[in-house]
């Protein structure tokens, strides 16, 4: 090849990379700002708080009270069992307007196993709406406080009735709550996690499928509670909310972005946004069926 | 793109007839074939150079290191030998009308004659090497360039154009816009299923132990066939046949021996490697220092053992097996115990049926295990992940007189895949995945004018797990307007059946899954062009560009937290992707002055729902331009310097645009923060890093020595690994950099040659 050309060559080539490098896929979107809506519907219990505050850039200071959003229209509706027909609707209103809490004037119970919708108007951002299929009750089958000593021989079992959730099997969280959280009863694997006791009072577990657990010849379901999820000894409470889609696809995609930045099989520095099922804006407007049980751990002597 | 299976028959008869009847037409021409091999060792040299002075008639040794000349005209010739490293070698014959000689040759390595080692214009570029997308590595190479803890071959194929590395901390594979599981990893010919040591920060490949190294980065014939990539082709390897030979080399954080030598009518070669760190762990241990693993190591053994039956048979037992270790008391409560490896058998079989064809016969085993235990808080954790693959593999070549040969063969197995886990001493998952898999190939190469090659091919694949039966065509075209640049074009279609779920950071836990109940086979289409340009002062210019898609791609869902009681269709998510690049490469092999500049520019897209609305999106590791540059000096026969230099522009990553936070929520309050992304919207800062290291090569204690040291990182920049972004109990979110290489690293070795 002449020198001349090679020259050439390489002059065209180093233009081109040049200008496809300086192409480089950088979205150049920015931040947007928008609504987000926060709600949870428990089956068996009134209706509580609807939260709606604006999203922030990443670079400021978040203060809920700045990011209330107060004049809002909140609806809670009703839909009919069959279509999508409203079936009852409540407005909520803010106690106060400047936090940007919404609630209803009465007390509505939540029905198991209904579909409800929320409705958000915001002037000047338009509707948001999401709605959520309530799962259905259940119960731990034994509620009298039970004793057990910490690793030492079969790991502790309680049985719950079977949960109903419409389409799929149930998807549990699982949640101990320390109810004597006190430094001298933390467990050698708690104390060593080094968080402070606010932190360790309450553990809860990452969604788990209602097929992990054995079925009893009643019909109920048998949880093994694995000690991992125990920081405390004394006396403590576990409590079994059965979650919707809402609640499943926000919390899995959400311990994602924020726990595993890296440690799933999404590369490092790959972000996911949190799946949310809202319409118009961001959040989550979710709905469970909860049931609990204490239960008293003593100290193993032997470890 | 859908081609019936029935035309597999048809065509492998229209090419072994076409041959044959070339072979009729040519009857009085004369023909050489026979072995090319390493005169110190005996070593088979695959891909080698052979032809006819003064003409266009030739051939490359095949991977067995088999060759096959057709249509020579009966009279006086010289044939003339090369390879990369050796001095051509020119034998004289006198052939009569339609004879057939076997010609076995022996090549001189450079380096046993100081004086020769200058560019003449008898060294010659490794026709075969140079086909489209076809890239070999040397190993003496593998074992100059500086690297992280020990040479390594991964390593150094990321070096090459085309090849990208997720990071300074991983060795696997990203060619051509795919990842690490789109790669077909074979070594003598059986598929190495995690190719990692130390979790993936080098691979499992010895130097040492290996003779030829051979990457197609993409439209690659039809006898390779199962990944939609790429394919890294690794021989052993046979061992000298002509002396006993031993070599230990010594490193700060791993050591390796190699024993060689004749045995009877063949050879044998045993190498191992394992890690050092030992020392390093005991005195960490002693200062006190929290986290220190009891056990730390990897260990790897490659041995093979010829023996020659006869001139035309040839047996060959190759096995390879490798753990990595790791025991450690993170903290209190806290323990993990993790095994993992890979072990392979081979015994292959060589039977020339005459000049004209060579068959090859495989016996494949491999296995991969992953056994990780862990224990929190009295709660047991384990997981056993295992991958068995037996299989049979026949290769058929045909090379009668005329202007076309052929190529056929089979790779038939048995595959099981297992992934049980265990918490709490309960069963939590069991997936059992047992399939046959057959592939068959025919292709047929015609050369209608002596500067003309026409390839085509068939491959036909039928995986038992959901009945799936896919054929793939394959086409390449080669024309040389002089003796001195090639224009070249390929198109293949590949299929994938198996699917890989892997982290960046860890490889440790790598688990492969398989097609079945409503989830399809991977597919994509390869288009590659390039010009191929030798000087004759020695230099090569490679320009290629491709372009490939990839379609039904299926990833384990990473949003799937739990599997229990999912049916195995949910367990993925589905997408597709896209990649096209050109790549440049400027190289001179040979030469006190050696290496090459090698620029890639490129793109690759993927798509998958619930990422950015289904739209296209840039995957961590596309990078737009890579550079890579890689020089070796020999400045005196005792001193050899090298040094590797690599720019790339910013991988993807995401930055969070907003957030908000969930202020009564009645569940975990770690999973009330929430970033609102675009994904991987934005790109790091470019990369450059370089690596430098020289040779000392003397006697110590009378034994022949080199002396390595070497440095990587070596102007110290601070290139980032990927940002982590840390919610504050101030309410602020902080940026946090994870560096890749932080500091200038230096290793020094040494290697002893008794």
């Amino acid at each position: 090849m002449r020198s001349a050309s090679t020259w050439i060559f390489a002059l065209a080539a180093a233009l081109l990379a040049a200008v496809w490098s300086g192409c480089d896929a950088a979205d150049p979107t920015g931040f947007e700002e928008e609504i987000a809506v926060e709600g949870y519907l428990e089956a068996g219990r009134p209706i509580g708080y609807v939260a709606v505050s604006r999203t922030l850039p990443v670079n400021e200071t978040y203060d809920p009270a700045l990011q209330g959003v107060s004049g809002a229209d909140v609806r809670i509706e009703l839909l009919e069992k069959e279509g999508n027909g409203v079936e009852a609707s409540w407005a909520l209103f803010a106690p106060d307007s400047s936090r940007g809490r919404y609630r209803t004037r009465e007390v509505v119970d939540v029905l198991p196993l209904r579909t409800y919708r929320l409705v958000v108007k915001v002037p000047g951002t338009g509707t948001i709406t999401s709605q959520t299929t309530v799962p259905g009750l259940f119960r731990f089958t034994e509620t009298e406080k039970r004793t057990f000593t910490y690793d030492a021989g079969e790991a502790p079992t309680f049985e719950i009735t079977e949960p109903v959730y419409p389409g799929r099997q149930s998807i549990f969280l699982i949640t101990t709550i320390a109810l004597e959280p006190e430094e001298e009863n933390l467990t050698p694997f708690a104390d060593a996690i080094d968080d402070d006791l606010f932190t360790l009072r309450e553990n809860v577990s990452p969604p788990l499928n209602g097929e992990n657990f054995d079925r009893t010849p009643g019909g109920g379901m048998r949880i093994r509670y694995p000690w991992i999820g125990l920081n405390f000894y004394g006396l403590n409470e576990m409590r079994i909310q059965s979650i919707d889609d809402n609640v499943f696809d926000f919390v899995r995609s959400n311990s994602v972005q924020q726990a595993d930045q890296g440690s799933s099989t999404l590369a490092p520095g790959e972000i996911p946004n949190v799946i949310d099922h809202v319409e118009g804006g961001r959040g989550l407007f979710g709905s469970f069926a909860s049931a609990s049980v204490r239960f008293q751990v003593l100290p193993n002597p032997d470890r | 793109m859908r081609i019936s299976y029935r035309l597999l028959p048809l065509f492998l008869s229209v090419a072994l007839a076409g041959a044959a009847f070339a072979q009729d037409a040519a009857r009085e021409s004369a023909s050489v074939s026979g072995y090319v091999r390493d005169v110190t060792s005996g070593e088979t040299l695959l891909l080698a150079n052979v032809r006819v002075a003064e003409s266009l008639i030739g051939a490359a040794s095949n991977n067995s290191g088999y060759y096959a000349i057709t249509d020579i005209p009966p009279g006086a010739v010289t044939i003339l030998a090369s390879y990369i490293g050796y001095r051509t070698e020119r034998v004289e014959l006198e052939l009569a009308p339609g004879e057939q000689r076997r010609l076995d040759i022996e090549l001189l390595p450079e380096d046993q004659d100081i004086e020769e080692i200058t560019v003449t214009a008898e060294r010659e570029e490794l026709y075969e090497t140079r086909k489209i997308g076809v890239q070999q590595l040397q190993t003496q190479l593998i074992k100059s360039l500086p690297a992280l803890l020990q040479p390594d071959v991964f390593r150094s194929l990321q070096l090459l154009p085309g090849v990208k590395a997720a990071s300074d901390y991983s060795s696997g594979l990203y060619i051509r816009g795919g990842g690490p599981d789109q790669t077909l990893i074979l070594l003598d010919r059986t598929t190495i299923y995690n190719p990692s040591h130390f979790f993936g920060v080098f691979s499992t490949f010895n130097p040492d132990a290996i003779k030829d190294v051979r990457l197609y980065k993409g439209g690659f014939p039809a006898e390779y066939g199962g990944r939609l990539g790429a394919v890294v082709d690794i021989y052993n390897r046979d061992g000298n046949r002509r002396e006993f030979d031993a070599g230990l080399g010594l490193g700060l954080l791993s050591s390796r021996a190699i024993l060689e030598g004749p045995w009877r009518r063949g050879s044998y070669m045993l190498a191992m490697r394992r890690s050092t760190i030992e020392p390093i762990l005991y005195f960490l241990r002693k200062a006190d220092i929290d986290g220190i693993p009891d056990a730390f190591y990897f260990v790897d053994v490659n041995g093979k053992f010829n023996f020659d039956l006869s001139n035309r048979d040839f047996l060959s037992l190759a096995f390879y097996a490798g753990q990595d270790a790791l025991d450690i008391e993170i903290f209190d409560g806290a323990l993990a115990n993790i095994r993992y490896g890979n072990r392979t058998l081979s015994l292959n079989w060589t039977h020339l049926f005459s000049q004209e064809v060579f068959s090859n016969f495989t016996f494949t085993g491999s296995q991969y295990f992953s056994k990780p235990k862990v224990e929190l808080a009295a709660t047991p954790i384990e997981n056993d992940n295992t991958v068995d693959d037996l299989s049979v593999k026949g290769d058929f070549e045909y090379v009668p007189a005329g202007n076309i040969s052929a190529k056929a063969g089979f790779w038939s197995g048995f595959m099981t895949l297992r992934f049980r886990t265990e918490f709490n001493e309960e069963e939590a998952l069991s997936w059992r995945t047992r399939s046959v898999y057959s592939s068959a190939y025919a292709q047929a190469r015609w050369r209608p004018t002596p500067r003309m090659v026409i390839e085509g091919g068939l491959r036909g694949n039928y995986f038992e797990e959901g009945g799936f039966f896919r054929a793939a065509p394959r086409l390449s075209f080669e024309y040389e307007p002089s003796p001195s640049l090639r224009l070249q074009a390929a198109y293949g279609r590949y299929y994938q059946f198996l699917t890989l779920i892997t982290s960046e950071i860890f490889s440790g836990f790598d688990t492969w899954l398989a097609t079945g109940e409503g989830v399809r086979p991977s597919y994509g289409n390869q288009v590659v062009i390039g010009a191929k340009h030798v000087s004759p002062r020695g230099f090569n210019l490679d320009i290629e560009a491709y372009y490939r898609t990839m379609q039904d791609l299926f990833e384990l869902d990473p949003f799937v937290q739990d599997a229990a009681g999912l049916d195995y269709e949910e367990l993925f998510r589905f997408g597709e992707g896209r990649a096209y690049g050109l790549e440049t490469t400027m190289l001179r092999a040979q030469g006190r002055v050696n290496g090459f500049v090698a620029a890639t520019l490129s793109r690759t897209r993927r798509r998958f729902p619930e990422v950015n609305d289904f739209r296209f999106y840039s995957p961590k590791y596309d990078r737009t331009l890579d550079v890579k540059t890689v020089l070796n000096v020999e400045i005196s026969r005792a001193f050899r310097a090298s040094a590797v230099w690599t720019y790339a522009t910013g991988q993807a990553y995401t930055e969070p645009l907003a957030q908000y936070r969930l202020v009564h929520s009645p569940f975990d309050s770690d999973w009330s923060n929430v970033l609102v992304t675009q994904y991987n919207n934005r790109r790091l800062p470019a990369y450059h890093r370089l690596d430098a290291g020289v040779s000392w090569f003397t006697r110590l204690f009378g034994v022949d020595c080199e002396v390595q040291a070497q440095v990587l990182n070596a102007y110290n920049r601070r290139n980032i690994w990927f940002y982590f972004f840390d919610f504050t109990d101030a309410a602020d979110i902080e940026r946090n950099e994870i560096p890749q290489i932080p500091v200038p690293l230096p290793n020094l070795s040494l290697t002893f040659d008794f």
